[in-house]
């Protein structure tokens, strides 16, 4: 049963966690709060083209 | 009955979790919510982290191939986060699913979300990059869900 006590004190941290704001920003969906595309995505596409154009000029 | 233990698990946490009482979806919904806040930290820190390495790798590196190797190491977490964030949209979609009644299970979606948030979690750690605290409680129910199978 320990897989049961761990997942029940990390279900109470989860509630702790977010204690302080309450369950309803909880209940926005998926889009309203992870970015599409990712900001990382976005810096390494910019990065990537960066790159290639230097390394083509110096080609 | 196929993941038998792991729902019983899971209809733990939901309940412990459903503070409103409401469905196991609906606080299903709110946990990918969670980790969706945290995979969003984790790509805030992350995108700067890549900003700064390409800048130093772009003045450093003598080829494109010189440039790539460099920033490698980044370019794994940046695939990580991404993989984590599809993970956790098909988890939302398959709620979606079972919700609108067109399918009847979202269990094997939270455990493929899982698999790949703990890939990202180890991910960062060989990265150097400190995980959000609200990301750290899911990874933490993701470990054990994987841990337990």
């Amino acid at each position: 049963m320990a897989i049961a006590e761990v997942i029940l004190q990390i279900a109470l941290e989860i509630f702790k966690a977010f204690q302080k704001d309450g369950l309803s920003v909880l209940d926005r969906p998926l889009r309203d709060v992870l970015p599409s595309p990712l900001l990382s995505e976005t810096e390494r596409a910019a990065a990537t083209a960066a790159a290639e154009a230097k390394f083509r000029h110096s080609a | 009955m196929k993941y038998a233990r792991e729902r019983l698990v899971a209809l733990v946490l939901l309940s412990v979790m459903c503070v409103g009482c409401v469905s196991a979806v609906q606080t299903a919904r709110r946990a990918t919510t969670a980790a969706g806040m945290g995979v969003a930290s984790a790509d805030r820190v992350v995108s700067v982290g890549y900003r700064e390495a390409a800048a130093t790798a772009l003045e450093q590196a003598e080829s494109l191939s010189e440039y790539r190797e460099a920033i490698s190491g980044w370019d794994t977490a940046v695939d990580a986060l991404a993989s984590a964030a599809a993970g956790l949209r098909a988890l939302e979609s398959a709620l979606d699913a079972v919700e609108a009644g067109l399918a009847e299970d979202w269990f094997p979606a939270a455990l493929r979300a899982a698999t790949s948030l703990r890939h990202l979690v180890a991910v960062l750690h060989v990265q150097g990059v400190d995980i959000p605290e609200e990301f750290t409680t899911f990874l933490t129910f993701a470990e054990a869900l994987n841990g337990d199978r």
